[in-house]
């Protein structure tokens, strides 16, 4: 009878001894199967690109497949309420641009809500966007481009290339701090809006600078200055808009998120593996390619970070009155 | 360097037999998905980009490449023998090639449309070679203004493409174009008739409606009509096409090859409008107009090689300005920035390897396509053999995977089947599906450049007329339509004159 008690009381302490240290081994374990990447745009767009090439990295540091799933459509949105539904075990990611989760308050109705349905990981790229202008355009630099404005409101076209973008924040965030009035055209994306500038049909745009580089330094483009709050390596001579405007700050950034509920062992064991390969050379090299910059910082500064960016755009786009319906 | 040393240093990479390989591989690769009905060049480009990373650039494009195009040549495969076109350019050769499936003469019509876009592709080739960068500079003459009036032209076209009622025919466009305004308005970022459905906030996908009116519909109305199954099945002529077949079509495909190569440069659309604009002039030009519809072989030359000659011609402004025109030529951007290269003009100079290699591997590509496609007609015409009761299950299921693959969406299924059933109440009120699917493609796009002409002139609708392209093609238009009207209204005034 004790022999038996005995037994049952080891068997109990193994039992729970195994238990412990299965939960901090499912965190070693972890991943086990593939993981998949969702990327809310069509494949080949900036987003999609960096995905790729993060990704990439990271399958070999784990030695896991990583699965890239372009679930584009609705303005990120589809791709995103993918994401905050799914079970938050770590093999389901979010890699995106700022959208939904960076301006919410763009959308009169989300079908998820960003402060509680996602957990950020790290932010992974940045890219400065940059103004540049058809050759033809009288201004050459901002204070030109400010008095040109001024003198005729309204009667400036600018380009955007998708509503709600960083592009179109960039200019909303131009003419607030700047007082003018500028009308804006939109299209369908990059590569339409692009060749209506190079073909001159609308005088001046925002973008990321990976797409105007070839055009400025073929002289089809001029810039006139970059969002960052410094100037950047590449274009030395073009001046930042915060050297005229205090404060300017409008890149691009892009990011891993995960549904909310993910245990803590996952979210950092994943930060410290996406942070890895960002810091690799290959991947540093392949974004400077792409005249990016690759970060990866810990979950608490990418979260602050999150916050002080939607903090920024949520007057902008109240000022303004911006609504994507 | 002049055009002939680059010509030869082009042809020295694309030979080369790493690439060539690759080459062949996109071909075969890209035939097979085409000829698949709904799996398109973008989803399977699109799962094939992580293997791009292990892969030379230039081999990396030349096989992406082989895809898109092959994808062309497999497209009309299915467009003729099963009446389901692949994307928006095959909707044109189901009209007439369908119709001469249904005679027994597939072979001649798979023939004439691989022969057709051999042609297509080898002259759309050497206008790339020796005049890209200044066909680039044309497409900046086209502003919204003008691509408005191309597409109103467009859109007339489309009511004289239809050999039914002109009435019915207008009807139906109108239709189209109304299903079009669904999904998110470019100028303004608003939602139209969504219905807080997310998915639909992109649009209705075009493929979903094509597969569900054409395939669908033609599946229902098979299996209605009983008897038909072994019609189907029963008479297979000749393999080849006759004399008569190739004297009826090498006229339209010489034209097809003009009016493809000059629309495929225009970003945004241009290749699409290519095979319509092609159907619409082989109809006005021919003797017996009304034999359009029932198997008339130049309805099958004339778009196969419009749409092959603005397939190749897409590429211009990717290669030479870095712009890409549509979602695979987007892809293809996505996979050089992979590769650490930045499309845009410096690539002809940088990296002409690239630029040449690519060229030079487009004819080639070419050339292996014909060389694949012509003996394989044998076996898709032997495929028509096969009882109904086994094809059109088999047909349905591809479609499915087929349109689930372009947007990884089961909602974009339920649509098709839900366009298959609006395809049969066209079928039973004697409706054309091909003027719907235009109105439904153009519509979105002429309001598009309409308001943004008008915000480029800031109000002034003037521009229209004052700009000489524009002008041209209204004219055009308007001419057009006076001209298909005015028979039907002599014929109607002959009837009342004769009572």
């Amino acid at each position: 009878m004790r022999k038996i008690l005995r037994l049952t009381v080891l068997a109990f302490f193994v039992l729970m001894v195994i238990s412990i240290a299965a939960g901090s081994v499912f965190a070693q374990g972890f991943p086990t199967k593939p993981i998949r990447i969702i990327v809310p745009f069509v494949p080949g767009g900036p987003t999609d690109v960096f995905a790729r090439i993060v990704a990439q990295k990271l399958s070999e540091n784990l030695g896991q497949q990583i699965i890239i799933d372009n679930r584009g459509g609705g303005n990120a949105v589809i791709g995103t309420e993918i994401v905050a539904q799914a079970p938050p075990d770590g093999y389901t990611l979010l890699f995106n641009a700022p959208g939904p989760i960076a301006t919410p308050d763009l959308y009169k109705s989300l079908p998820f809500d960003v402060e509680k349905d996602f957990v950020p990981i790290t932010l992974a790229v940045t890219s400065p966007n940059i103004l540049a202008a058809h050759p033809s355009f009288p201004a050459n630099t901002i204070s030109e481009l400010i008095a040109l404005a001024k003198a005729k409101p309204g009667q400036l076209n600018c380009a955007i290339s998708t509503i709600g973008g960083s592009n179109h924040l960039a200019l909303e965030l131009f003419k607030s701090m700047a007082g003018i009035k500028m009308e804006t055209i939109s299209y369908k994306g990059a590569a339409p809006a692009l060749n209506a500038l190079l073909a001159g049909h609308v005088p001046i745009m925002f973008n990321t600078i990976g797409l105007m580089v070839p055009h400025i330094k073929a002289g089809k483009l001029k810039a006139l200055g970059v969002t960052s709050l410094k100037r950047t390596d590449i274009f030395p001579e073009v001046p930042a808009f915060s050297e005229f405007l205090p404060g300017f700050e409008a890149a691009s950034w892009f990011a891993v998120w995960g549904p909310a509920g993910m245990p803590k062992e996952i979210v950092t064991r994943l930060n410290n593996e996406i942070v890895k390969a960002l810091h690799s050379p290959e991947v540093k090299k392949r974004c400077k390619d792409l005249y990016a910059e690759a970060i990866g910082n810990s979950p608490e500064e990418f979260a602050s970070y999150v916050k002080s960016e939607r903090t920024k755009w949520a007057k902008v786009i109240k000022d303004f009155g911006i609504r994507l319906d | 360097m002049n055009i002939f040393d680059n010509i030869m240093f082009g042809l020295g990479v694309a030979v080369n037999p790493l690439n060539l390989l690759y080459c062949f591989l996109g071909c075969v690769l890209g035939t097979l998905i085409g000829v698949l009905p709904g799996i398109g060049p973008v989803a399977t480009i699109a799962m094939l980009l992580p293997i791009t990373f292990n892969l030379s650039p230039i081999a990396a494009l030349i096989m992406l490449a082989g895809i898109y195009y092959g994808a062309q040549y497999g497209g009309s495969t299915t467009s003729i023998l099963v009446n389901i076109p692949g994307e928006a350019s095959s909707v044109v050769t189901c009209l007439d090639g369908y119709a001469m499936a249904q005679q027994g003469r597939a072979g001649p019509a798979l023939a004439i449309a691989a022969i057709g876009s051999f042609f297509a592709g080898t002259v759309a080739t050497l206008l790339i070679a020796f005049f890209a960068p200044p066909l680039a500079e044309v497409a900046f003459k086209f502003s919204s203004a003008e691509y408005c009036s191309l597409i109103v032209f467009g859109l007339v076209a489309a009511v004289v493409m239809a050999s039914g009622s002109l009435l019915k025919a207008i009807a139906v466009v109108f239709l189209g174009l109304l299903l079009g305004i669904v999904g998110t308005d470019v100028t303004s970022g608003i939602k139209r008739f969504t219905f807080s459905i997310w998915a639909l906030s992109d649009g209705i996908e075009f493929v979903a409606v094509a597969m569900g009116m054409f395939g669908f519909a033609e599946i229902i109305r098979n299996l209605e009509l009983k008897t038909k199954q072994e019609a189907l099945t029963s008479h297979v002529h000749h393999l080849m096409p006759t004399r008569s077949d190739i004297k009826a079509s090498w006229r339209p495909v010489l034209r097809g090859t003009v009016l493809g190569s000059f629309l495929g440069i225009l970003p945004g659309g241009g290749a699409i409008l290519s095979s319509f604009a092609s159907y619409t002039l082989e109809k006005r030009l021919a003797k017996d107009p009304s034999r359009f519809g029932k198997g008339a072989i130049e309805g099958v030359a004339g778009p196969e090689s419009a749409n092959n000659a603005g397939a190749q011609m897409s590429f211009i402004p990717l290669l030479t300005l870095g712009i890409p025109p549509n979602a695979v030529m987007a892809l293809m951007v996505g996979a050089m920035m992979i590769q650490g290269i930045i499309p845009g003009p410096q690539v002809m100079t940088e990296r002409p390897e690239l630029f040449w290699g690519l060229i030079a591997s487009m004819w080639i590509g070419n050339l292996i396509l014909v060389v694949l496609n012509l003996p394989l007609i044998g076996i898709w015409v032997r495929l028509l053999t096969v009882p109904y009761r086994l094809l059109y299950p088999a047909i349905l299921t591809f479609c499915c995977i087929g349109v689930y693959s372009i947007n990884n969406s089961s909602f974009d299924v339920i649509l098709t089947a839900c366009f298959g059933l609006v395809g049969c109440f066209f079928n039973k009120l004697d409706c054309e599906p091909a003027p719907f699917l235009l109105g439904f493609i153009l519509g979105p796009m002429v309001e598009e450049h309409l308001r943004r002409a008008m915000l480029y002139s800031h109000g002034d609708p003037s521009v229209f007329f004052t700009r000489p392209i524009s002008l041209v093609l209204l004219i055009a238009a308007a001419l057009l339509l006076f001209f298909t009207i005015i028979p039907t209204v002599s014929r109607k005034r002959r009837k009342v004159f004769k009572e």
